[in-house]
């Protein structure tokens, strides 16, 4: 998004303002008071949304990336963020449904705070243990760490991957290996020694598309590379 | 105000369906990352999978309740039993967390 005109917005917001304007506007009937309530009411309705839907297609389109909405620092899918996403889905779609209901908002008990209140320390206690020490973690790490993109026209070369062991006492053996792809159908994997893979690019891969390779070993974070189409 | 609140009413629809959809087709195509999910530093996790399940099942029957009864004035409760069974399977998940790490530093 850097450097691009960010049009959605500039659209939202004079949308708005022309909605508010027309609504107080003196050629409609009504009272100032209540015009005026309409016209800030119907404004703000607009600008929420129109901001709503551009992040929406954003999404969409891609050039916002929640790839990573559940993903660990040191890869893998983070189960307190999982089910930090579940709750606040939950929670707001209760509210949601209540509101439409009745037209008012409801009454929110203790209980379902300190459920939101649970859910949301165990994130961030999560974090906290992860993060504590990291620097004594034994773990792999993946050489080159990022591939691509290609320049235009150009085709991702298939690169050779190298693990390596980090915070490990030396002469410590590389451990078994498991080579994986998040996304399989974009690419293949090849070992070709203990620590050592090749990865050969697919072909017909929209551009932009990231895919992780991940080396994974019992006992040791993950080592990952990310290759950018 | 009809209008007004129908109008808020339309954009909520739209805008909450929309995120949930997208954020779903995503979990479900890939498109956001659920590799590792069950995985702890040492294999699978039975501490990520039993919380898994218990956040599961007290979502989906709180869902099940608010659906129930929409015109109700509060938030359906949760009993406090549910929160400490919660509370306790969170508590497993971090504790297993936290000893993974602590193992894993002294070797």
């Amino acid at each position: 998004m850097k450097g691009k005109t960010n049009w959605e917005f500039t659209v939202a917001l004079v949308a708005a303002v022309i909605a508010a304007i027309l609504i107080a506007s003196p050629v409609l009937p009504g009272e100032p008071a209540l015009k005026l309530k309409l016209a800030i009411g119907y404004g703000l309705l607009i600008l929420v949304f129109m901001f709503g839907l551009a992040v929406l297609i954003e999404i969409v389109r891609g050039r916002i990336d929640i790839s990573e909405l559940l993903e660990e620092v040191d890869g893998g899918a983070s189960m307190s963020r999982f089910q930090l996403l579940i709750f606040t889905f939950v929670i707001a779609l209760s509210l949601f449904l209540m509101v439409a209901a009745q037209e008012k908002f409801p009454a929110v008990p203790p209980e379902v705070l300190t459920l939101l209140g649970i859910s949301a320390s165990t994130y961030a206690v999560s974090k906290g243990i992860q993060m504590s020490n990291p620097s004594q973690a034994a773990g792999l790490t993946l050489m080159p760490t990022t591939l691509g993109p290609p320049a235009a026209g150009a085709a991702l070369p298939a690169t050779s991957f190298t693990a390596s062991l980090v915070n490990t006492p030396p002469g410590t053996p590389m451990p078994a290996l498991t080579w994986s792809l998040d996304a399989p159908a974009h690419g293949t994997l090849t070992p070709q020694s203990s620590n050592i893979a090749l990865y050969t690019p697919a072909t017909g891969i929209a551009s932009g598309t990231k895919v992780t390779i991940r080396a994974q070993a019992a006992g040791y974070e993950d080592g990952t590379a990310v290759v950018t189409y | 105000m009809r209008g007004l609140v129908a109008l808020a009413r339309w954009e909520l629809i739209i805008l909450f369906t929309g995120f949930a959809a997208i954020i779903l087709a995503k979990l479900l195509a890939g498109g956001i990352r659920m590799t590792g999910l069950l995985q702890g530093t040492a294999g699978f996790s039975p501490g990520r999978a039993q919380l898994l399940v218990f956040t599961v099942f007290v979502a989906m029957d709180y869902l099940i309740r608010v659906i129930h009864s929409p015109s109700a004035t509060a938030l359906p409760s949760i009993s406090p039993a549910i929160v400490g069974v919660l509370g306790g399977s969170q508590a497993v998940y971090l504790g297993g967390k936290a000893w993974s790490l602590l193992r894993r530093n002294q070797q």
